[in-house]
């Protein structure tokens, strides 16, 4: 049985580090080293800011769901909105261009090993994946399964 | 995150602590961007040690901090990256483009 954790929260920036702090808790329970840890609270960090401020445009009362699913050689993020549909690619300038903003997308792509984007109804759906080592059958622990909501975080 | 800053004359050392994204990163913009513009600062010092996560809105903001400190003909230097921050810098090929530091000695000096 795979670990997992839903979490359903407001569009608002404030919740970028609680939902960090729960991501940190729950990668630590993967096989990913620190760097990789670090990365996939980086890419769900970019996907969330891009949700709220492209999908919502900035409106901070927005319903967003987060799912992490972790089988013993993969790492599954899903992230669903009902906000405006995303430009994936209007988002990926050169990096090592000195300009201020537009490397979410470039971060996001660079760190996970597959990223899917597709509309489904009035939702955007974010699929990422990071491949983890698998892990020894004496490391794994009872599965985890949580749901956390808004008034949790 | 909270940011604190140390001004002598025409240098200012801030000193940012927690982590910087979508949520407070306008906080440090505002604070790099005031201190060029309207402080007059020719060399600004950005403490980093105890910020162990930025995200690309931080990262945009530092980048803006140097395109303002470039035209005010000023100095913005790094100081104390740890691991999270200099991998972002790294990840978008901008590690070498920042003035770094390796102590605030150093970046005083």
């Amino acid at each position: 049985m795979a670990d997992e954790i839903e979490i359903r929260f407001s569009s608002d920036p404030r919740w970028l580090r609680p939902i960090r702090i729960l991501l940190e808790e729950f990668t630590a329970k993967t096989s990913l080293d620190s760097t990789g840890c670090h990365e996939v609270m980086l890419a769900v960090g970019e996907a969330l800011s891009n949700v709220m401020r492209h999908s919502y445009s900035g409106d901070c009362n927005q319903r967003v769901w987060l799912k992490c699913k972790s089988h013993d050689s993969m790492l599954e993020i899903e992230i669903r909105d009902q906000g405006e549909a995303f430009r994936v690619s209007a988002d990926s300038p050169p990096p090592e261009e000195l300009r201020p903003g537009g490397r979410g997308i470039y971060l996001i792509r660079t760190v996970m090993d597959e990223v899917e984007y597709s509309r489904e109804g009035d939702q955007n759906l974010l699929r990422m994946r990071k491949v983890c080592e698998p892990r020894a059958l004496q490391d794994r622990q009872t599965p985890l399964q949580k749901t956390v909501n808004n008034e949790d975080l | 995150m909270d940011i604190n800053i140390k001004r002598d004359g025409t240098c200012s050392v801030v000193y940012v602590s927690g982590d910087v994204d979508l949520y407070s990163s306008p906080k440090l913009r505002e604070t790099v961007l005031d201190l060029f513009r309207k402080r007059e600062q020719q060399k600004v010092i950005l403490n980093l040690s105890d910020v162990n996560y930025v995200d690309s809105s931080g990262i945009a903001s530092l980048v803006e901090g140097l395109q303002e400190a470039k035209k005010q003909g000023a100095r913005l230097i790094l100081v104390g990256l740890n691991e999270g921050p200099r991998h972002v810098l790294e990840l978008t090929r901008l590690l070498n483009v920042f003035e770094i530091a390796a102590s605030e000695e150093e970046a005083l000096g």
